[in-house]
């Protein structure tokens, strides 16, 4: 565990160091900041819209304004965790210390939760404002929140994944981007369905339903289950393709 | 050759590791793919949000929870309709709560064969076939659900200033409703008495009991009307007599038949508000049966002094009642403090002896006025001679159990003093229990337990009020002050590590 927590400060700390880290946050915030304003625009303009939306449960997965732009954030974030240090060659230092595959991949794992937490943290403020112009509920804002930290638990696994996988950060980068984007798919089938059974299924997998639930203020543990497995099952192979290079490399 | 020799294990160990591997990760995915699959099955939901927005109501839980039979729904909505996600949402917090509710969505636009073959086989009018939303089956039986009875804004809401809109989540009391329809037995009669200025069941009289029929008529309670007059028994099909609002008292003969219904287990609700003539309560001719029952029908108007119970400033005869007796219909309403709006009532009080059972009260600083010249003169009312001091009992419940036979059929009976409180706007009210204790006390009277429990309530919408100048603060904040101190705080990270 202590190893777990070394890797992890180590990451933390040059991810935090590196301009990167300000870029990914300022894109962020721009692009968050678009899709909030133009929310509380329509919502100022149709106060009665909707029966119990507001400006923020839309923002947190309403819209595909919440989806698209973690298509490319994600990648970002996840991209240089293992492939970096792969192509930089600080990977066989790191695998010749005393430490297992498990500790790395879950160091870097656990630094890209902190890294989705940070990118999420400034969104409060979005809560604040809309908090100055009429009610806020906070139980379905922590809710939303839940929600976001449950598409971060399995999204940064299959970024880890994929940067284990791949040769170099940009390889990585598309891997992650085409599986996220598969799962974003899921959301688009499960609308277009026809049969209930194969829409009920679709609905279940896709980011989409996910976020429909939290954002208005309900836990569900169907969501929470299926972020938790997809996310275990991501580190397990992110762990195995580890050993496997080192036994290669051996 | 040495070379080769050595390689061999490497690649052996190689190649089982790959195999383990695989055979593992297969096995987690398999474990993954059964645990997702029972989570699916099997899951559970809290509703986090401040007014339990996406919590079931205790009578819809009651209903699920005594649900024995597999109940079918079939949701007629397109997918893209505006209600759907919200309509679905609330199928599948049913379904959380039970497993004998199935949801089927069919999409009329897309699956319009299936949509025409349910209309046929529940015998759907096509006309009335675009107003049906759903559809809820439980063996030979099935109800229709229309568009209405969705959720629906309230109009009178959107005029007030409070930011709050109000929402009625009907939905669930029409899905509850239609759940009871089809899986109870026969609809419970409520027979409504007329003849002496009662209340009537037409919606556009000013004294309409409408609001409170459309509500038991989605419990599966039928609300109709008997003249009590000429009569010598109440009818065998009468459940429960309800007497709403009379403004002329019943005769003798008629207090007599009453009586009878009720020592033979019938049951009986009076809401008797107190009709004034110029010198005095008139009396509603009920008052020996009410006797016999153990009560009292006092000839008075409840007056409030107490300025935190008035409804409005200055009118004490409206006012707030919060003060509930220990009774099944009012013990969850006592716990929970829910306040009932009254309007000109009397005080109904039980005999010292009396099994009754108090439901509600007035505040203490309430009082009984006796005298109708105080209440039509000019000067404001004040307690004096044989006016009652308070607090007062509002409403009175009797049963009238054998003691020595606890399981043979018996009369109930429930006394009120005021029926001004049945009107719809007390009803609509999310914040009042008005709705609360007419259901209550109609399901204990009808021994419908579901009834007794919570309805559904109103919800209310947060909204987002914001000027133009609102708007352009927001924008400044969001799209520039925000992103520019992360900017700036990148730029300072890079400074502080160049130098």
């Amino acid at each position: 565990m202590k190893t777990v927590l070394a890797i992890a400060k180590r990451e933390i700390l040059s991810f935090f160091v590196s301009p990167i880290a300000y870029v990914v946050l300022t894109a962020w915030l721009l692009w968050s900041g678009i899709s909030f304003y133009a929310l509380a625009q329509f919502y100022a303009s149709n106060p009665s819209h909707g029966s119990t939306d507001t400006p923020i449960s839309i923002f947190f997965g309403g819209t595909t304004l919440f989806f698209i732009p973690l298509l490319f954030f994600v990648p970002a974030l996840t991209m240089r965790l293992i492939a970096e240090e792969k192509r930089s060659g600080t990977i066989e230092p790191l695998m010749t210390a005393p430490v297992t595959e498990v500790a790395v991949v879950f160091g870097k794992y656990l630094a890209s939760l902190v890294f989705w937490i940070a990118l999420w943290f400034p969104t409060l403020m979005y809560v604040w404002l809309t908090s100055r112009y009429g009610s806020v509920d906070m139980g379905a804002v922590a809710a939303s929140y839940v929600g976001i930290f449950g598409i971060g638990i399995y999204y940064m696994a299959i970024g880890v994944l994929m940067s284990a996988v791949a040769k170099n950060q940009i390889v990585a980068a598309m891997l992650t981007f085409m599986m996220l984007g598969l799962l974003f798919v899921f959301g688009i089938f499960s609308q277009i369905m026809v049969d209930s059974d194969y829409e009920e299924l679709f609905t279940y997998m896709s980011v989409w339903g996910h976020m429909a639930t939290f954002s208005r203020g309900v836990i569900d543990t169907r969501p929470i289950i299926f972020d938790v497995s997809i996310a275990a099952i991501a580190l397990f192979f992110a762990v195995r393709v580890m050993s496997q290079r080192n036994k290669g490399a051996a | 050759m040495s070379d080769a020799v050595a390689k061999k294990p490497v690649d052996k160990n190689g190649a089982s590791g790959l195999i383990n591997s695989v055979a593992i990760g297969a096995l987690l995915i398999v474990v993954a793919v059964m645990a997702n699959y029972l989570a699916f099955r099997n899951y559970a939901r809290w509703d986090w949000t401040a007014s339990g927005v996406f919590t079931l109501s205790s009578r819809s839980n009651e209903v699920l929870r005594r649900l024995s039979q597999n109940v079918d729904v079939y949701l007629l909505l397109p997918r893209n309709d505006s209600n759907f996600q919200e309509i679905k949402d609330l199928f599948d917090r049913y379904r959380a709560k039970s497993s004998h509710i199935s949801l089927h969505p069919v999409d009329p636009q897309r699956q319009q064969a299936q949509y025409i073959a349910l209309a046929r086989r529940f015998e759907i009018a096509e006309t009335e076939l675009p107003s049906v939303v759903a559809i809820v089956v439980a063996g030979e039986r099935h109800w229709n659900i229309n568009a209405e009875d969705m959720l629906t804004l309230d109009a009178e809401s959107l005029d007030r200033d409070d930011q709050n809109f109000t929402a009625q989540v009907k939905s669930e009391e029409a899905l509850t409703g239609a759940i009871l329809q089809v899986t109870s037995g026969r609809a419970t009669k409520v027979c409504a008495t007329r003849g002496h200025g009662e209340w009537s069941l037409d919606g556009d009289a000013e004294r309409s009991l409408h609001e409170l029929s459309d509500r038991l008529e989605r419990a599966n309670v039928q609300v109709t009307e008997i003249a009590t007059l000429g009569l010598t028994t109440i009818p065998a099909d009468c459940d429960s007599v309800f007497i709403v609002g009379p403004d002329h008292a019943f005769s003798e003969a008629e207090a007599n038949v009453l009586l009878a219904f009720v020592r033979r287990a019938g049951n009986l609700f009076a809401a008797l508000e107190p009709n004034l003539s110029h010198d005095r309560v008139e009396p509603t001719g009920l008052e020996h049966l009410a006797s016999e029952l153990g009560l009292d029908i006092d000839a008075n108007v409840i007056m409030e002094t107490d300025r935190q119970f008035m409804l409005t400033e200055g009118q004490p005869v409206a006012f707030y009642v919060a003060d509930y007796g220990e009774h099944t219909t009012t013990n969850v309403l006592r716990r929970a403090q829910s306040p009932s709006a009254i309007i000109l009532s009397r005080s109904i009080r039980k005999h010292g002896d009396s099994r009754a059972v108090e439901l509600m009260r007035s505040s203490p600083g309430s009082y009984g006025e006796t005298s109708t010249l105080e209440l039509s003169g000019d000067v404001p009312p004040v307690r004096n001679g044989d006016d009652l001091a308070g607090p007062l009992s509002l409403a009175v419940a009797v049963d009238l159990t054998d003691a020595a036979h606890p399981n043979q059929p018996h009369g109930k009976a429930i006394f009120v003093g005021s029926t001004q409180w049945l009107r719809g706007q007390f009803m609509n009210e999310p914040q009042l229990a008005n709705t609360d204790l007419a259901s209550a006390w109609t399901g204990w009277l009808t021994q419908r337990p579901a009834l007794i429990a919570i309805a559904p309530r109103r919800v209310h919408v947060r909204a987002v009020m914001m000027t133009p100048e609102d708007l352009d603060g927001l924008l400044f904040r969001v799209l520039v002050l925000m992103p520019a101190a992360a900017l700036l705080l990148g730029f300072a990270v890079y400074w502080s590590r160049r130098s």
